[in-house]
């Protein structure tokens, strides 16, 4: 992955997150060769698409799934100046897909539907895997429960888990006592916990 | 039972539940083990929720590593765009038409966007979801430069009696926002600093950031501005 590298002097370096951060700032103020390295990151989109409907079990016909496609690159495009270099570029798209492709499954039908009412599209709702309480969560899942929380709650969750970063760390780049991080992070876990138990969302029992 | 009784009795109630919450905090952050005679000692209702949270825990374990896995088949290739409904024949002879197909159409997003986004701002690098960022506005070093130092910004509007707090972090590294370590962070009365024979030496390529510290309040977070030496 050397999207980014045309900026940098050592072509043959990793670009990180801050390279790629720089990359996004320079395409959204209209940098045309920043939006050209690009053109791979957002080429994985299909791919990502792809593997979140596999591993949610959702079965797209392949010309609805070019849509939805479509639907999410236009909506990465619009929120493409939120990234914020927290992750890797390829792990915001990804997790910015995860949100929002139950939305995108919606809209792509919903357009189907219009254009020709009587036409049945092979298409099934993502499953969320919070449904199953023996099962794994599912990265769909997952996603729409992070996005319930506040911001800093969910940066703390975040790092906890998916950077498996300590306390004492979390505390120090979020600026945080560590006290604070723990008492966020136990409050979050709680809050979670409380939507895996809502009625309708199944999940753990208890 | 007069006022003052029921008052106290709730206060043991309150207190009660705060220790269990205090201890329930602990097990999840990891401070203590589930089987600790503390927790034993707990109403059976409270373990019955620490237990939940620690399946809880379990599942965003679960769910991270379920987005690595994930990832990894992406960044390898080895998930055709077609997947959901495969047909071995048909992503066999169109996976690669298609995925070249699909990055002509990224690249021709971006230039129609281009051509729409007449007005829209960048968003300042380092802004997000942890709150608004102060207006500081950072003057030099900014992109290409000979030399880093002096580090001058500006806010209008400053409190009085505000301080600064300038970091600086290694470009080539993780960014600001992802957590990357500052190989500085100073604490400066005015708008303008210059390093000293004893600080350590800057990379030629840095991030930097300026937050507000008022004198009564917290920290405010700053813009972050990026600057390489031009050779």
């Amino acid at each position: 992955m050397n999207a980014s590298n045309s900026h940098t002097d050592d072509a043959s370096r990793e670009p990180t997150a801050f390279d790629e951060l720089e990359l996004v700032r320079r395409a959204v103020a209209g940098d045309p060769t920043a939006r050209a390295a690009l053109a791979p990151y957002f080429a994985k989109v299909p791919r990502i698409v792809a593997a979140l409907c596999r591993q949610s079990g959702t079965r797209v016909a392949p010309q609805d799934q070019d849509d939805v496609v479509q639907d999410c690159l236009a909506l990465l495009w619009r929120k493409l100046p939120d990234f914020a270099g927290r992750a890797r570029l390829t792990t915001w798209l990804f997790r910015v897909v995860s949100l929002e492709l139950k939305n995108a499954l919606r809209r792509v039908a919903k357009r189907k539907r219009s254009a020709a009412p009587a036409d049945a599209h092979e298409r099934e709702e993502p499953s969320s895997s919070a449904d199953d309480p023996s099962g794994r969560l599912g990265t769909l899942a997952a996603e729409e429960l992070l996005a319930r929380l506040e911001p800093t709650p969910m940066e703390v969750v975040r790092r906890r888990h998916w950077e498996e970063q300590t306390f004492e760390e979390i505390a120090a780049e979020l600026g945080l006592k560590v006290s604070q991080a723990k008492s966020l992070y136990y409050r979050a876990l709680q809050r979670l916990h409380g939507f895996l138990t809502e009625p309708g969302a199944g999940g753990t029992r208890g | 039972m007069n006022d003052r009784s029921m008052a106290g009795g709730m206060d043991e109630n309150e207190k009660r539940t705060n220790d269990a919450d205090e201890l329930m905090a602990a097990v999840v952050a990891g401070d203590i083990v589930r089987n600790d005679p503390r927790v034993e000692a707990l109403p059976a209702k409270q373990r019955a929720q620490l237990d939940a949270l620690l399946r809880t825990q379990a599942r965003l374990d679960e769910a991270a590593e379920d987005e690595q896995a994930l990832l990894a088949e992406i960044e390898r290739g080895d998930v055709a765009p077609t997947a959901a409904t495969p047909g071995p024949r048909r992503l066999a002879s169109t996976f690669w038409l298609r995925a070249a197909g699909i990055a002509a159409m990224a690249a021709g997003l971006l230039l129609l966007a281009q051509t729409l986004r007449t007005t829209d701002p960048v968003t300042p690098i380092g802004s997000g979801q942890l709150g608004s960022e102060v207006a500081i506005e950072l003057l030099a070093p900014r992109g290409a430069v000979d030399a880093f130092a002096p580090f001058r910004w500006q806010m209008a509007d400053a409190p009085p009696l505000s301080r600064f707090v300038l970091l600086i972090w290694d470009g080539g590294g993780a960014a600001p926002e992802a957590g990357g370590r500052p190989l500085i962070e100073r604490d400066v009365d005015g708008t303008q600093w210059t390093p000293a024979a004893g600080d350590p030496p800057l990379p030629d390529r840095i991030a930097w950031r300026v937050d507000l510290r008022p004198l009564d309040g917290a920290r405010q977070r700053g813009p972050v501005e990026s600057a390489w030496r031009d050779r």
